[in-house]
């Protein structure tokens, strides 16, 4: 179950592996306490033990409250539920820290399709990089992106960061993630978009900032020579 | 009563208006569906263990094909099983026994409903086999995927899926009609609706939760076929159309659904529940008003399956909270059902058995639909194997657990005959077994990372340490499918070698056994008078431990009407055991 | 749709007679009643349709699609409104047990229903003439599925209509099918102002 996740590798994975702990160790312990007085009414009343069953209809306040007390026990474990659940949904969804790269990504059938805005930070200008299949990003720096959809929806999802959206023809949907140490992850399709969705891969590349740097700067130097045939 | 029941073998078992056949056509026709749907199932969990490896009765699966059978697997198994099966086939079949009269309010309705159902049934069927394939766009066809033919490759497949769940949906709109009539209009005398068996208010309210729900789906619908066919552009972002529109009208039907099917299979539960426990149903009304916000609840809760499909982020926290919440109203019927057996005396009939591992296998889909639930859980289990982990603990008791304890307990009603008891048994524990060995190991695909609607899990390296646990459910699904083959052998076995059954075998107070097993064309010898509430099981001063529904207050038979009184008042005015 | 409506006016004598109790509201207009909560929803679908539509269109209507004919079908509502009155003379000639009367009036609201699909249709192909395409835009695709989606209940509602009221002047149909097929009907005309509005006014 939990020990199944693999690394946090994003700056909110562990808010989100907290908040689902939360749930798990609430909603286990209700589970279990549950299943354990089903048995014990399984067993207890069968009728080998209790040939004769008494008469409780459950239709007066002090009977009904048997089954209302523990129902807002339930609204409360609810609500300490849903106050967490806002509070991160919040980080990771609603708001974004500063930022110190914006990517446009765009998932198309079959691949993912990324642009970095070239030295002017501008998109939609002459000088803007654009990568397919990787996407290269510095470590420990807040990157934001852009997610749009070519053809179909698909779901921008890497799971080691906990980073899951859905990518929409028409809208440009805002996000951020961070990657915490250097790494090569799986950057996956999550919604069904198509015969090869299951294929439709690519690499996110968390590299150290200068030589993230270093490799921007070569997407984007011009040419090294000239051919020989500009001289004249 | 037997002059006026048609003659002709026809008119009788195949065009037949007698809401008794008619149930039963629904739940043959859905058990029929749901072997297509397990073969299905059975293609894809083979798939999923050996990756290309060729599937023994079905050959290498295809990508394209993968999808169609995910997409026929999920709409199979809603549509064409669950549907038939929980609301239109026990809610054909008991809703007029039990409230006491000789037919549906339309029974020719009746008649067009099933057979419009069995032709949307075809038309589904015929959808495999055109040039194209099958619909491969999930049983959820989002557009734009759905939309343009170009995108999958899939031409009339797709147009006959709509065709066939839009001409579901009307046969389902007339059963609905039908069956909210007659439970208001057609009560016996005497019967209050507070008197109604919960089962018939479970059936009303769902059918009432579907009407008001399908409307936006099918529009939805009509819009996705003209955007197909006619070139429209409803859902086509670039000729200004909006892909999400479809999602909003797809989930304000698709949830509101899922309680359209819980509430037949917690209404079966009730009736199994009381008779086997030998116990009134704890807090009858309780249980209904419950049911009742949760079905008005059900309508505001739509966006939690899109928490990441792209809606402002804002909209989340709120849907987050009603889905949260309506988890309150089912906590309360599930208690309710739990302080039913308390102070019980139990026959564990295989009945009974479902109905308990019904109760106890919900409470985990239950519990684990928290964890989708919560709009910041989601963002990671969105679309993985949890969700899958998840609904399948919800649907399958719901699909499969609670109409098999309906099954086993209304047989010899059905029939005349009891089922084989050995071979039920064996049929439960297989079920069982096998049902948590194919489902657990999804939780932990789920947590891995696993995301659905994948043909091969090899193409991810975080899934490599997971396939075990893709084998370990596989076999779960197929030790699952062959443990029903004890079922279908027990119901066609005991037809002709089951032991006879009396008109009321489990010694049961709704009007369903007052009539003979299996009951004749008109039901009732003659309309039956209902003196009191459903559920008068062990109320002290009575002659036996339970009065049935329609026996006379007199000697043994104390007050009319007993779920309103406390058991001190019951004793002072029930007369002494005759 | 057709919904059988013979039922509670069948003879006493017959065996299904003795099960029925005395309802509040008879079978038939209940099921219509019903049909009409559906059908509500399913226009609440369409009408949500063309407030997401519109919300996203940057202008409305888009440059290039002809105006809609809002005099002439302005005046085609009233025609449908006065069919609404017809049916409520229909209606209390029904409960009076007017058979003749009855019948006429039922006469009045079908064909006034039958003038407004014809004014409609009318209206189509001049629009469509003019190139308002639902294949051109958002616009028109939403303004035929909501005028088209009321224009197909008003055929059916006339088919069932016809029908009923056939059987009704022969004598072969009681009253409260009658009631039922006019709820329906008042569906149908209830329903048009407001469909009018949002999609020729606003």
């Amino acid at each position: 179950m939990l020990w199944d996740l693999p690394r946090a590798l994003s700056s909110f994975a562990s808010d989100i592996d907290r908040h689902m702990a939360l749930i798990y160790w609430i909603c286990g312990i209700w589970f279990l306490v549950a299943e354990a007085v089903l048995l014990w009414l399984a067993v207890r009343y069968r009728q080998s033990a209790h040939a004769a069953a008494g008469w409780l209809p459950g239709d007066t306040r002090s009977t009904n409250a048997w089954v209302l007390v523990p129902a807002a026990l339930v609204l409360v474990c609810d609500m300490v539920i849903e106050f967490d659940s806002a509070v991160v949904w919040a980080k990771v969804k609603e708001t974004t820290p500063p930022a110190e790269l914006t990517v446009r990504v765009q998932g198309r059938q079959f691949a993912w399709v990324f642009t970095y805005p070239g030295p002017d930070a501008k998109f939609d200008t002459l000088d803007d990089i654009t990568a397919a299949g990787t996407l290269r990003v510095p470590v420990g720096k807040v990157v934001k992106f852009e997610l749009e959809a070519a053809d179909v929806l698909h779901a921008f999802y890497v799971p080691e960061l906990r980073l899951k959206q859905d990518a929409v023809p028409g809208r440009r949907i805002p996000g951020w993630f961070d990657v915490l140490q250097p790494a090569e992850l799986t950057i996956a399709c999550a919604e069904l978009c198509g015969a090869s969705h299951t294929y439709m891969k690519g690499t996110l590349l968390a590299l150290p900032p200068a030589e993230f740097d270093q490799w921007l700067a070569a997407q984007s130097a011009p040419p090294p020579s000239t051919p020989p045939t500009a001289t004249r | 009563m037997h002059d006026h029941a048609p003659s002709s073998f026809l008119r009788r078992y195949v065009f037949s208006t007698d809401h008794k056949v008619i149930g039963l056509q629904y739940m043959f026709t859905g058990l029929a569906m749901a072997l297509l749907g397990g073969f299905l199932a059975y293609v894809m969990r083979s798939q999923l263990a050996h990756p290309g490896t060729p599937v023994a009765g079905f050959g290498t699966v295809s990508n394209a094909e993968y999808n169609a059978i995910v997409t026929l697997h999920g709409t199979i198994m809603v549509f064409w099983v669950a549907m038939p099966v929980l609301v239109a086939g026990f809610g054909n079949y008991l809703i007029p026994l039990l409230i006491g009269t000789d037919d549906m309010a339309f029974p020719k309705l009746n008649l067009m409903s099933f057979w419009t159902f069995f032709l949307s049934t075809v038309v589904l069927i015929l959808s495999m086999f055109v040039p194209g394939g099958a619909s491969g766009s999930g049983w959820t066809t989002y557009p734009p995927l759905s939309a343009k033919p170009a995108f999958t490759g899939v031409g009339l497949g797709l147009d006959l899926w709509i065709v066939a769940v839009a001409l579901e949906f009307v046969a389902f709109l007339m059963g609905g009609v039908n069956f909210i009539t007659t439970a208001i209009n057609r009560r016996a005398k005497g019967m209050g609706l507070w008197d109604l068996p919960l089962f018939v208010w479970e059936e009303v309210i769902a059918s009432i939760i579907f009407m008001l729900s399908v409307g936006p789906l099918v529009a939805g619908a009509l819009m996705l076929l003209a955007d197909r066919n006619l070139n429209t552009g409803f859902f086509d972002a670039a000729a200004g159309g909006d892909p999400l529109l479809f999602q909003h009208l797809f989930w304000f039907f698709g949830h509101p659904e899922v309680y359209v099917l819980l509430l037949p299979a917690l209404g079966i539960l009730a009736e199994v529940l009381t008779v086997c426990a030998r116990k009134a149903i704890f807090g009858y009304r309780l249980i209904v008003w419950s049911t009742i916000v949760a079905g008005l609840l059900s309508f505001i809760v739509w966006a939690h399956h899109q928490f990441i499909s792209g809606i402002d982020p804002r909209l989340a926290s709120p849907f987050s909270l009603t889905t949260i919440l309506i988890s309150v109203p089912f906590a309360i019927t599930l208690f309710c059902y739990m302080a039913t057996l308390y102070q019980g005396s139990i026959r564990y009939t295989v009945a009974m058995l479902f109905a308990m591992a019904m109760l106890a296998e919900f409470l985990l889909g239950g519990v684990t639909g928290i964890i989708n639930g919560s709009a910041a859980a989601d963002i990671y289990v969105h679309d993985s194997y949890f969700v899958v982990a998840h609904f399948h603990y919800t649907l399958f008791p719901i699909v499969f657990l609670a109409p098999f304890a309906g099954f086993y307990h209304w047989y010899p009603k059905f029939f005349g005959r009891h089922l084989n008891h050995g071979l039920g048994l064996l049929h439960f524990y297989g079920t069982i077994v096998f049902f948590n060995l194919c489902f657990l190991p999804m939780f932990a695909l789920g947590m891995m990372g696993h995301q659905r609607r994948i043909a091969d899990p090899n193409a991810f390296g975080y899934l490599a340490h997971g396939q075990h646990y893709q084998q370990l459910a596989t076999w779960g699904a197929i030790g699952l499918l062959v443990l029903q083959i004890p079922f279908i052998v027990n119901i066609f076995l005991s037809l002709r070698k089951g032991a006879p059954a009396e008109a009321n075998p489990w010694r049961g107070t709704t009007l369903d056994w007052a009539v003979p097993s299996p009951p004749p064309h008109g039901n009732f010898e003659a309309p039956p008078v209902c003196y009191r509430g459903p559920y008068v099981y062990g109320v002290p001063g009575a002659a036996d431990d339970f009065v049935p529904q329609h026996m006379p207050p007199g000697p043994g038979a104390p007050t009319a009407r007993v779920p309103d009184g406390d058991a001190a008042q019951l004793a002072a005015a029930g007369s002494p055991v005759a | 749709m057709a919904v059988p409506m013979d039922l509670p006016d069948r003879p006493l004598a017959s065996p299904r007679a003795r099960f029925a109790t005395q309802p509040a509201i008879p079978a038939p207009v209940l099921a219509v009643a019903l049909l009409i909560a559906a059908e509500v929803m399913l226009f609440a679908g369409l009408v949500a349709a063309l407030l997401v539509l519109r919300g996203k269109a940057p202008q409305w209507p888009p440059p290039g699609m002809p105006p809609l004919p809002v005099a002439v079908t302005a005046m085609n509502t009233l025609i449908l409104l006065a069919s609404g009155w017809t049916a409520t003379v229909a209606n209390r000639a029904v409960r009076q047990g007017e058979r003749g009367r009855s019948s006429q009036a039922i006469g009045w609201t079908l064909a006034l229903g039958v003038v407004f699909l014809g004014v409609q249709a009318f209206e189509w192909a001049r629009l469509l003439a003019h190139g308002l395409r639902a294949d051109r835009s958002t616009y028109a695709a939403v303004f035929y599925a909501l005028v088209g989606a009321h224009a197909a209940h008003v055929a059916g509602a006339l088919a069932v209509g016809a029908w009923v009221g056939w059987r009704w002047a022969r004598g072969r149909l009681g009253p409260i099918g009658v009631r039922a097929m006019l709820a329906f009907w008042y569906f149908v005309v209830g329903l048009w102002p407001l469909l009018f509005a949002l999609v020729y006014l606003w």
